[in-house]
């Protein structure tokens, strides 16, 4: 009984992994990426400083404080930007690293076992 | 997966039907797929655990091959060891496989097979019913908790153990009680289970036994019912604590038994909700935290279009800062008024006053609106800004006015030009009394939108200063009222972990519903609930120093601040005081002799009013005693302030014949903007008193219909607005009104009901009205005394001296042939005893002085009375 328990068990697992891994776990990486480049722009408030680009910084309305306002605001909005860039790449990437690793081992595995076993 | 059991397959009898879905018990619950549940979970566990361990060991393997030939050698072997078949390369696979196993059984693990279903806001909460339609159904087990799953599997073990057909209500009650934060709520309701555990087992005993157990049709309705709680109460999951409030709810026999023990349904509630509330809190906190990351703490929004605020920040506390900084106090309740708050914010953008007694919580409600703030919870015309907080007494204290406007017309600049800033100004009274320019420039600065204010303010001064100021035009009122006890004792649930953690000591429920109920009823010069918060704290701190560390705060803790704060006994009635209740009729006899009517009204009165049963809103008991003069009317009023107040000086006395002219009325209860009134100032210093009102018939018309509203309503409101509270004293009227009829009718011993009923119709017709005599307890008739009575009271009075000579070590007695005649000479069948005490002092006082100053009594000597006035001295014995 228990080891029929097991063997299912550990069956299922395996043969279910692959469907898994591109369905429900597939959803949940997407969803960690997208909370992950939120969080970014949040924390960089790049979509603050997107809303006030015309605003004049420290109140400052005259001509002269509004054109360095949207100088520097641009140059800021570069920055956060690349920081937000940046950070969502990183998320990309671990995405990536996730779509890849199942098939990536199952063919390493196969490879160098078959390879090891041959050779 | 093991695949879960398979549901049951029989019709359900309960269910909520939720967006279409009916949620239902379908989990099938026997020994076998017990059995088959607890296997495959040590299965499962046993194999996450097995391909834990593998992954490890493929990583040690992969490190050790990387260590011993791949780092040595550098790029080249690296590049051979991935694209050529090596063993670095395979236990590299090995590794992210086994690693996908584990996340994948992590995911599942976590997973939940259903999601909660939410209620939105005003939606209409959806019942048990009995009939389920055709159509999707969900089994509820899966929205259990683990522990709730384990407390309704203990369940059946009960009922399987006992052999019991069916399982009930009963054994859900019984196995929640182990289970989650059940344990919690028997200790905050000061229980042990042992004191319940007997009858419960007696219970169990009893119900009948037969094949099975199956769900009964009741616990079947307990299990959905603790779905539909926690669904209703935005729960993550059915915890037992559900379980447990339902499983109560549908057992009679359980609903006595925690009866008997002092917990009623209402009570219960507020303890599982406590549990709750402290479980939001720390949710929330969390949450919290987690947006407070992103609020700037510094005069500078996130846009950076704000500008430094000098001005404002020299008298200023900027309360976004201090959320951010997790020094407010979470908002708890005070769902309608944040509502109403923000939706007049949203609506007009007009400026906002909080209008609400002090300590009902408006600070709260704007550290509340802080709160939402750095959650960016608001309004859009709230975002990215901050609230700041002005302190109106440092604007304004120690400058003269123009200096004052200065520092306003900063304040209010720096908030325009800066443009990010909610100003708050609380009692903004203070601004209109300092004088009418800064109320004039707040109103013009709000009027051109320079500012935005949310001011706060108490009723008396909205009404006295506000109101009547250009400010109210720019404000839009929102009532801020004082929370019922439910709301009040939720409150206060969720200030308490914080007490506790002060103090070291733990708060039973008991504790907080007192500090609540006793505070409402007896403290009136505050509100719920701050004036709750302060009893808890002073609890406290007087279990913590009798206890130490640890000590369990109890109802019994917080009676005893209250009843050192307000002087009226309130903790349960002792064995010595129930004695002294019980024999309260003799106690006053001691001192009051005869009027057995009387004494017997006053002593139920007293009676009734300790141990609850007397109605709470109106004065403990009020009585008219009518009689002639000198018959004791106003020595069985001192003998009750003596005997239950605690001595003569709890007695408030009122001569009424100084309160004969239309203006006396001012006296009573004070003269606007003058002085506070006697009585009404009397009784809020001294809420537990006698207070006597002598001579009532005296008294202005006026001054007796005063009178009418205290005696039915039990309070008064004095000259400055304040309510005073008569609740808690006892009101004797003495009156002469009538005498003439009274003597004359015991004269021809006309029987006392008839004597009462015509002094009530006719004799008092002329001085009171019908409704001031509807409105007494009783109405009580005076006897004249008889020469009996004379007698017995010239024993007490000649006890009397006998007391204050023996405070100079002098021993004093009179002959009964004295004291038969000293009650002959001081009885008049028009003044009844009250020449006694005179011809006391004539012929006794008179001749024991004359004895003290010609040195013929010394201490340990005795002095007799004898007949005719005579004194003898009997010498005591020499040392």
């Amino acid at each position: 009984m228990v080891l029929r328990l097991v063997l299912t068990e550990l069956f299922d697992g395996i043969v279910s992994l692959p469907a898994w891994w591109y369905t429900r776990g597939l959803a949940i990486m997407t969803a960690w990426f997208r909370t992950f480049v939120r969080d970014a722009s949040e924390r960089f408030s790049l979509g603050v400083w997107v809303r006030n680009l015309f605003v004049p910084m420290y109140g400052d309305t005259e001509w002269s404080g509004r054109a360095i306002s949207f100088g520097v605001r641009f140059a800021m909005i570069f920055v956060r930007g690349s920081a937000v860039a940046v950070w969502s790449s990183a998320a990309f990437v671990g995405l990536a690293v996730y779509v890849l690793a199942l098939p990536m081992a199952i063919l390493g595995l196969l490879y160098h076992a078959v390879g090891l076993i041959v050779f | 997966m093991i695949p879960s059991n398979p549901p049951i397959p029989s019709t359900p009898r309960a269910g909520v039907l939720i967006d279409g879905k009916a949620f239902v018990w379908s989990e099938r619950l026997d020994d076998a797929s017990l059995a088959k549940k607890r296997l495959a979970q040590k299965v499962q566990t046993a194999i996450s655990a097995g391909i834990l361990a593998a992954a490890f060991l493929f990583f040690l393997w992969f490190g050790w091959g990387m260590y011993l030939y791949v780092i040595p050698s550098g790029m080249t072997a690296f590049v051979r060891a991935v694209f050529r078949p090596s063993f670095v390369g395979l236990s590299f696979s090995l590794f992210v496989l086994s690693s996908s196993f584990v996340f994948q059984r992590m995911c599942e693990v976590t997973r939940k097979k259903v999601e909660m279903p939410v209620i939105s806001h005003g939606e209409a909460v959806p019942g048990v019913v009995s009939t389920i339609p055709e159509g999707e159904r969900v089994n509820v087990a899966d929205l259990f908790h683990a522990d709730a799953m384990k407390t309704v599997e203990d369940a059946y073990k009960l009922a399987s153990s006992f052999g019991h057909a069916s399982i009930q209500p009963l054994h859900l009650f019984i196995s929640s009680l182990s289970h989650g934060d059940v344990p919690v709520v028997f200790g905050r309701l000061g229980l042990r289970f042992d004191a319940v555990s007997d009858a419960l087992n007696r219970r169990l005993l009893s119900v009948p036994t037969g094949p099975g157990p199956t769900f009964s049709e009741e616990a079947e309705q307990t299990l959905i019912a603790a779905f539909q709680n926690a669904v209703v109460r935005d729960r993550s999951s059915v915890s037992p604590i559900e379980l447990f409030y339902e499983a109560y709810r549908r057992d009679p026999f359980v609903q006595e038994l925690l009866y008997d023990v002092k917990v009623d349904e209402a009570r219960l509630s507020n303890v599982v909700e406590w549990i709750r509330i402290t479980d939001a809190l720390r949710e929330r906190y969390d949450r919290y935290r987690r947006a407070a990351a992103f609020k700037p703490t510094g005069p500078m929004n996130r846009s950076m279009t704000a500008i430094q605020t000098p001005a404002l920040d020299s008298v200023s506390e900027d309360l976004t800062t201090a959320a951010v900084g997790g020094r407010l106090p979470m908002l708890i309740g005070r769902d309608a008024e944040m509502e109403e708050l923000l939706r007049v914010i949203e609506g007009g953008g007009r400026s906002v006053l909080l209008v609400g007694p002090e300590g009902v919580g408006k600070t709260a409600l704007i550290s509340g609106l802080a709160e939402r703030m750095v959650r960016e919870d608001v309004p859009k015309m709230l975002q990215d800004r901050r609230l700041v907080s002005v302190v109106l007494s440092a604007v304004i204290s120690g400058v003269d006015a123009s200096e004052a406007q200065q520092r306003l017309i900063g304040v209010l600049n720096d908030s325009g030009r800066s443009g990010n800033v909610v100003l708050v100004m609380q009692n903004i009274e203070q601004l209109v009394e300092t004088g009418s320019e800064l109320a004039s420039l707040l109103v013009d600065a709000l009027t051109r939108r320079m500012a935005f204010v949310i001011a706060t303010t108490t009723p008396e001064a909205y009404a006295q200063t506000v109101e009547r100021s250009p400010i109210s035009r720019v404000f839009e009122v929102v009532n801020v009222p004082e929370p019922d006890t439910t709301e009040a004792i939720r409150i206060v649930e969720s200030k308490v972990g914080a007490i506790e953690y002060d103090q070291n000591v733990i708060f039973t429920y008991d504790a907080v519903e007192r500090s609540v109920v006793l505070s409402d009823r007896y403290v009136h010069a505050s509100y719920l609930p701050k004036k709750a918060i302060g009893v808890c704290k002073e609890a406290a701190l007087v279990a913590f120093k009798a206890r130490g560390e640890n000590a369990i705060v109890t109802g019994d803790d917080v009676e005893t601040v209250l009843a050192a704060k307000t002087g009226i006994p309130m903790t349960q009635v002792s064995t010595d005081e129930k004695d002294k209740l019980l024999t309260l009729e003799s106690t006053i006899h001691a001192r009051v002799i005869g009027q057995e009517e009387a004494v017997k009204a006053v002593a139920s009165a007293l009676r009734r009013a300790r141990t609850e049963l007397r109605a709470q809103n109106r004065p403990i008991s009020t009585f008219l005693f009518l009689g002639p003069s000198g018959v004791g009317k106003t020595a069985l009023a001192k003998a009750v302030a003596a005997s239950y107040f605690g001595g003569e000086n709890a007695m408030l006395r009122f001569d009424m014949s100084e309160y004969q002219d239309q203006a006396s009325v001012y006296r009573l209860i004070g003269a606007p903007g003058g002085d506070a009134g006697l009585m009404t100032e009397a009784v809020r210093r001294n809420p537990f008193s006698l207070i006597l009102l002598d001579e009532f018939e005296k008294a202005h018309p006026n001054i007796l219909n005063l009178f009418l509203q205290v005696f039915d309503e039990g309070r008064l409101t004095d000259s400055a607005g304040r309510v005073v509270d008569f609740t808690n004293a006892i009101i004797i009227v003495t009156s002469n009104a009538g005498s003439a009829y009274i003597q004359k009718a015991v004269s021809e011993g006309v029987p006392a009901d008839q004597m009462k009923t015509r002094l009530i119709e006719e004799e008092l017709h002329g001085t009171y009205r019908p409704e001031l005599l509807n409105r007494f307890d009783g109405i009580i008739v005076f006897h004249p005394l008889t020469p009996d009575d004379v007698q017995q009271i010239t024993y007490l009075m000649i006890a009397q001296v006998a007391e204050r000579l023996e405070a100079k070590g002098i021993m004093f007695r009179a002959t009964d042939e004295a004291v038969a005649e000293l009650s002959t000479k001081g009885y008049d069948p028009k003044f009844g005893a009250r020449p006694l005490r005179r011809i006391i002092q004539e012929e006794v006082d008179n001749a024991i002085a004359t004895a003290l100053l010609e040195g013929r009594v010394n201490r340990r000597d005795t002095i007799v009375l004898h007949h005719g006035g005579k004194i003898e001295i009997e010498k005591g014995a020499a040392l």
